[in-house]
């Protein structure tokens, strides 16, 4: 089982999400990677429950959060759930919040690139491996998607 | 006698409100190669970033002016466009970002005009050959996972297809091996060569400078250019150190 999901939170919007997965056979495998975006106080909250029942042994799960953080009045939260009834699981979390860094976009703007598109670049950076995963047409709509979010972001 | 392509003067900058650049005074005229030393914390990256726009250092006085109008205020892209470069000591991860659309991106803003997909990757991998780097760093996440050597080709590189009129490289040499430090100093022939291109070089040895053609050495202490001298006081500072300098303060 793979889960994959991106979030862009914008400003006024709290995005609730999550991703639930129980593991009921043995060698069974779950695998969630997210990504969160919020911008302009946005909140981009992500929940993730992972429940391994005794019965599935020799199972395994990873769970992967990166959230990016466009200013300092947004907000990012990942909030991990594991409920594990056997010893025999290979079970992992991660997570890595992060705010967009300065000197990146200075570095992109040092280059000639306008401050609105050197953001825009690194979210769609951080975004890559999510929008790698989808069918072309739907990557490109995604792509447009995070330009058009990141239009005026900056005033 | 030729206007100077950059002119600062009496250049204040500090950061989080402690002044590091003190009434700096230079400048630089087309085709010129100078080189910019100093003990560390001098000021002399600094000088690197302001001239760049950084905007994590606020100028409180004096100006600067790039081919005769006043930059001091304009953000880094603009500055950029106008043909300003600066070679980053510790250059940025961009995670997703390949390192080839984005310099074909930026090379589009510097020139202008679109570019052909073909004629950029044939330009690129051109400019790659000089700095012997695998073409493979072209399709590789901006600076991400690249080794200290790489991170400044991949520098020196933007530098030859952007072709800027000033470039400025802040320690492009430091932590290069003999054979990096050969293949770099070519590309900056490689840009020098093109004639009224001005550099501004700063730099702690003298290995990068072994085949440039030196006009002009500043020596930077506590925010100050204490002293201009040609070529050949890269020499003297080699064997004597910054001490004279110092002690003049």
């Amino acid at each position: 089982m793979e889960f994959t999901g991106i979030t862009f939170a914008g400003k006024g919007q709290n995005l609730d999400t999550g991703a639930k997965v129980v593991h009921k056979g043995e060698n069974t495998s779950s695998y969630i990677n997210t990504k969160s975006i919020s911008k302009d106080g946005g909140i981009s909250t992500f929940r993730s429950s992972v429940v391994i029942g005794k019965e599935a042994k020799n199972s395994k799960s990873a769970v992967s959060c990166e959230s990016l953080m466009l200013d300092a009045i947004s907000r990012s939260d990942t909030i991990p759930a594991m409920d594990i009834r056997t010893n025999d699981a290979d079970v992992g979390h991660e997570a890595q919040i992060g705010r967009i860094s300065d000197e990146a976009i200075f570095y992109l703007m040092s280059r000639g690139i306008s401050e609105e598109e050197a953001k825009s670049m690194i979210v769609s950076g951080f975004a890559d491996n999510v929008s790698k995963e989808l069918p072309l047409e739907y990557a490109l709509e995604m792509n447009n998607l995070i330009q058009l979010e990141m239009q005026g972001s900056i005033g | 006698m030729t206007k100077p392509i950059l002119q600062i003067q009496g250049l204040t900058a500090s950061v989080e409100e402690k002044e590091i650049l003190h009434q700096v005074e230079l400048q630089i005229k087309k085709g010129e190669t100078h080189v910019l030393m100093g003990p560390n914390g001098a000021g002399k990256s600094t000088l690197g970033y302001v001239l760049m726009g950084n905007p994590r250092y606020q100028i409180t006085d004096g100006n600067i002016y790039f081919k005769g109008s006043d930059i001091t205020q304009e953000p880094a892209d603009k500055r950029a466009k106008k043909g300003i470069f600066l070679s980053f000591q510790e250059p940025l991860e961009v995670p997703g970002l390949p390192l080839s659309s984005f310099l074909r991106n930026a090379v589009e803003k510097r020139r202008g005009n679109r570019i052909k997909m073909w004629d950029f990757s044939k330009e690129m991998k051109e400019a790659m050959k000089v700095l012997q780097m695998d073409t493979s760093y072209g399709e590789r996440s901006l600076n991400v996972g690249f080794s200290g050597g790489e991170k400044k080709k991949a520098e020196i590189l933007q530098m030859m297809l952007l072709q800027p009129d000033l470039a400025i490289l802040d320690e492009t040499d430091s932590g290069l091996d003999v054979d990096a430090v050969r293949l770099v100093s070519k590309g900056i022939e490689e840009y020098q060569k093109k004639g009224d291109k001005a550099l501004l070089i700063i730099t702690h040895s003298t290995r990068i400078l072994d085949n440039l053609h030196v006009d002009y050495t500043h020596i930077m202490v506590d925010g100050k250019i204490v002293a201009t001298g040609d070529g050949s006081l890269v020499e003297e500072i080699n064997k004597n150190g910054y001490e004279a300098f110092l002690k003049e303060e």
